[in-house]
């Protein structure tokens, strides 16, 4: 629900959204077309698990290309770059039809919370924004980085967390954290984007 | 292992959590600081061009009194020497009477040139009886066949500080002076007025206008509105210039009539 209203807090501020929001927006509808599918195989009783890597896959494309055009630097734009690289190789390795691969999971985690780590450096050293709290890509790196920090350890240990369905029902405790973390980050776009609509105006405001 | 699990989480999120308030933090207390340090340069520029202006008047009035005292009574001193050297030479080389008047006439012509050009510099008639009959002497003395200087105002002005009576005077001095010397105008208007707001003085002119950018652009040639805008930057006043090529001037300065920052010393010759 969270991600369909984060979906349409970014349609209907689509016109104030930068390059970044805007691929992180492209990035939630992908996640969502996914989820779509997710459902239709749970109801058809078909295997879905390998849609959370693909659903990995996504997101990291749409951090790496949002990261990418927010940071100008060519330092930080090799940064994201390796990252989204060393990305893609863990997941290529990984990757399983029948299993959630926890270790590209986990690296995507790892390469989130350096993006968003990377991203607090940049605003700290270049001293742009005047306002920090309204900011929106500061919150969708917040958002990030608390996301990535508290799921992080679940996909870490797979096969302790989300590997036995039967192990005293701690399957659905740990899929319970990680989609809540997800609703707290997708709730976090969603205040991202309506900020960058303020963010808009106050901007408008002051170059006019 | 969960327990493990939970540990390294909550941990991870805690850090996490400090990491951003530790960023929002620092951020604003970052900007903070570049705005005080803006303040103090700007406040520290202002100082620095009120200083300048100053040491300008300083210089301009040492040159008006090294004029008026030193090279104004050599010449007069001179004059009183050509004066008996004239009586002599009438009696003795009565040929040598129109060489004695002509020089006399040149030497006349020199002291009142002396005069006037140690009066412009200084303008005492500011100081004495403030900035209304100091432009309307300035209206008068640019006015002549060709030129006609107008001065309108409000019946009531109040007193100014002498640091805005001088920058309007000076900023009046410049925009005829531009008006006469490169607009080629033929009427122009001093609009003195008192608002609510501050004080309004306008400079009208009939001229052939100019193109401000390009005026601007030019280093050589942008001078005097530059000094303009460095004089009102001092006291926080405004320009506003309603200028095109091919048409008449209206330039607009805006003052507060509120006690400065900055004061600028003035004093008497």
């Amino acid at each position: 629900m969270f991600l369909l209203l984060a979906i349409g807090t970014g349609l209907v501020n689509y016109f104030f959204l930068d390059k970044p929001n805007r691929w992180l927006l492209r990035m939630l509808i992908f996640s969502f077309a996914i989820s779509l599918i997710q459902i239709h195989d749970a109801a058809y009783r078909h295997n879905n698990t390998y849609l959370y890597n693909l659903n990995s896959l996504v997101e990291m494309s749409g951090f790496a290309v949002a990261y990418w055009t927010e940071l100008k630097s060519r330092r930080n734009r090799s940064l994201v770059l390796s990252g989204f690289v060393i990305y893609v190789l863990v997941f290529l390795y990984d990757f399983s039809w029948t299993n959630i691969a926890g270790i590209a999971l986990g690296v995507q985690r790892i390469i989130m919370i350096m993006y968003a780590l990377l991203y607090f450096h940049y605003i700290l050293t270049k001293m742009q924004i005047q306002n920090l709290l309204i900011h929106s890509m500061f919150w969708v790196s917040a958002g990030a980085i608390v996301h990535a920090a508290g799921t992080l350890f679940v996909f870490l240990f797979v096969k302790v967390t989300l590997g036995d369905l039967s192990s005293n029902g701690s399957y659905y405790l740990y899929i319970t954290i990680v989609r809540t973390f997800s609703a707290f980050f997708y709730l976090v776009l969603l205040v991202s984007f309506w900020l960058r609509r303020r963010e808009f105006r106050v901007t408008g405001r002051l170059t006019v | 292992m969960k327990l493990y699990i939970a540990v390294g989480t909550a941990v991870l999120l805690v850090m996490a959590i400090f990491i951003i308030v530790f960023v929002a933090y620092y951020q604003q207390k970052q900007i903070r600081q570049q705005l005080i340090l803006k303040e103090w340069q700007e406040k520290y520029r202002k100082g620095l061009l009120a200083a300048t202006l100053q040491a300008q008047e300083h210089e301009r009035r040492r040159i008006a009194q090294d004029l008026h005292d030193e090279i104004g009574t050599m010449l007069s001193v001179t004059k009183l020497s050509l004066n008996q050297l004239g009586r002599t030479v009438e009696h003795n080389d009565p040929g040598s009477t129109v060489l004695v008047q002509k020089t006399r006439s040149l030497l006349d012509e020199t002291i009142a040139n002396v005069r006037r050009i140690s009066r412009d510099l200084v303008p005492t008639t500011l100081e004495r009886f403030g900035l209304v009959s100091a432009l309307e002497e300035l209206a008068e003395k640019a006015s002549n066949g060709e030129v006609h200087v107008e001065l309108s105002c409000s019946d009531k002005m109040p007193t100014l500080l002498p640091q805005l009576d001088l920058t309007l005077f000076r900023i009046a001095q410049e925009l005829i002076n531009n008006a006469i010397k490169h607009a080629n105008a033929e009427n122009i208007i001093i609009d003195l007025h008192c608002q609510p707001t501050g004080i309004l003085l306008s400079v009208i002119d009939d001229g052939r206008g100019f193109d401000l950018d390009e005026i601007l652009k030019d280093k050589k040639r942008g001078l005097g509105l530059r000094n303009i805008e460095s004089r009102l930057n001092v006291i926080d006043g405004h320009v506003t210039f309603d200028v095109e090529e091919g048409r008449g001037s209206r330039i607009h300065i805006q003052v507060k009539n509120l006690k400065p920052e900055v004061e600028v010393e003035v004093e008497a010759v």
